[in-house]
């Protein structure tokens, strides 16, 4: 360390001192205003054969207060679900709204959020209450041998993802939890595009036993992605085996291959407070 | 679900383009101001509020323009001085990056001519800011 300040210090010609710290302003105070976008299209899963959902969130925040990496936040979320097939349960508008409060730190960030959450089938029924953990980890993993030559690896990018709480209007009172883990290994990247096959695990639980909840999956696939402005676009397909905890039947075969769409886009606005 | 990937190489490249910003508060203060609920890093918005900040930071205050020059120098010169001393200022600047820079490990941003240039324009200015703040004395007790 003396080594590297003394090799500073002569490079910097020990440049003159006038300490004028305390002159420094403070940083302006800001209020900010986070919030997403995300839309999602699918095809091929094996539980609905020849369907295809879709499904977009937009979600807008402000924050009510901050410590440090600890954010209140008030927010709206807003879903448009769509399919071919016409699945009352893909075919609606859900939404929540709430209180979340948000911790940021190396091992990813937490949310815990309250509020209340309904949907609109023709008509907007009552609002329900409803609470929520989740957390999200992502990592890139980039090789410390550099870009690779062929389809050897030059990154391993990951997310780890967990969901529990009341989800859904729909079951109000059942508490779902949902898990799921990813890991690539980005064979080809150029321009901001990654080729990236990969590995996904999926599973979800809950209290009042629903098949639809109880279903774990395991994808093996290769996607396409491009880093946006805020964002990211994937594309990709992949093989899924799906398998159904309460009747213990695999969902599997030549219906089991999935073609998927994603789009997520952040952003936050700030407005200064003088 | 969050997306957010861009982790810290973007994020260096925007602190890298706001020397005065780092010269006032230093590289994790600066951080600290840019993180937002969705996560560190670089996002839609960042940009801006790093402007807005700069725009904040007096003629007279932080680092003038000749001593950002004599920084931008000190670093192009530390590019060229033996590995162990260049892999130890960028290892300062990514710890005091902390959480928001995890992705990232010397060896990334060494192989990178951007993004290691990059963090040593940014430690340097790190470095002269606390040689001024501290008078002298952080270098003569080390």
């Amino acid at each position: 360390m003396r080594k590297l300040l003394v090799a500073a210090a002569v490079a910097l010609l020990l440049v003159p001192v006038a300490a004028k710290a305390n002159e420094l302003p403070s940083p302006p105070r800001s209020i900010m205003f986070p919030g997403s976008l995300s839309i999602s299209a699918a095809g091929g899963e094996p539980t609905e054969p020849g369907n295809v959902t879709s499904s977009t969130t937009a979600d807008q925040g402000v924050t009510i207060a901050r410590r440090g990496s600890v954010f209140v936040v008030g927010f709206v979320n807003l879903s448009l679900r769509a399919d071919t097939v016409g699945y009352d349960w893909n075919n609606t508008t859900p939404y929540r709204s709430g209180v979340k409060v948000v911790l940021l730190d190396s091992h990813g960030v937490f949310e815990a959020s309250v509020g209340v959450m309904g949907e609109n089938r023709g008509r907007f029924a009552a609002p329900r209450a409803t609470a929520l953990l989740s957390y999200w980890r992502g990592w890139r993993g980039d090789a410390l041998s550099g870009h690779g030559n062929g389809l050897r690896p030059d990154a391993f990018p990951g997310s780890a993802y967990a969901s529990s709480g009341y989800l859904t209007s729909r079951e109000a009172r059942n508490w779902i939890t949902a898990v799921s883990i990813e890991q690539g290994a980005t064979v080809y990247s150029r321009a901001r595009f990654a080729l990236t096959p990969f590995v996904r695990a999926m599973s979800g639980m809950d209290e009042d036993g629903r098949p639809w909840n109880n279903r774990s999956r395991l994808d093996a696939g290769l996607k396409l992605s491009r880093a946006l402005a805020g964002g990211v676009i994937e594309a990709g397909v992949a093989r899924r085996q799906s398998y159904d905890r309460i009747s213990h039947h695999f969902h599997q075969g030549p219906q089991s291959t999935v073609a998927f769409v994603n789009l997520w886009m952040g952003w936050t606005p700030r407005v200064l407070i003088q | 679900m969050y997306f957010n990937m861009f982790g810290g190489s973007a994020l260096l490249h925007l602190l890298a383009g706001h020397p005065r910003v780092i010269a006032a508060f230093g590289i994790a203060a600066t951080v600290a101001m840019l993180v937002t609920p969705l996560g560190p890093g670089k996002q839609v918005g960042s940009e801006g509020y790093a402007s807005a900040v700069d725009r904040t930071i007096g003629s007279g205050q932080g680092l003038d323009s000749a001593l950002l020059e004599e920084a931008r120098s000190a670093a192009d010169e530390l590019e060229q001085m033996p590995k162990d001393v260049v892999h130890e200022a960028v290892q300062g600047t990514l710890s005091a990056c902390g959480a928001a820079c995890v992705d990232l490990t010397p060896a990334v941003v060494e192989r990178n001519p951007s993004m290691l240039h990059d963090a040593l324009l940014l430690y340097s200015i790190d470095v002269t800011r606390r040689l001024r703040e501290s008078g002298g004395r952080e270098l003569a007790q080390r």
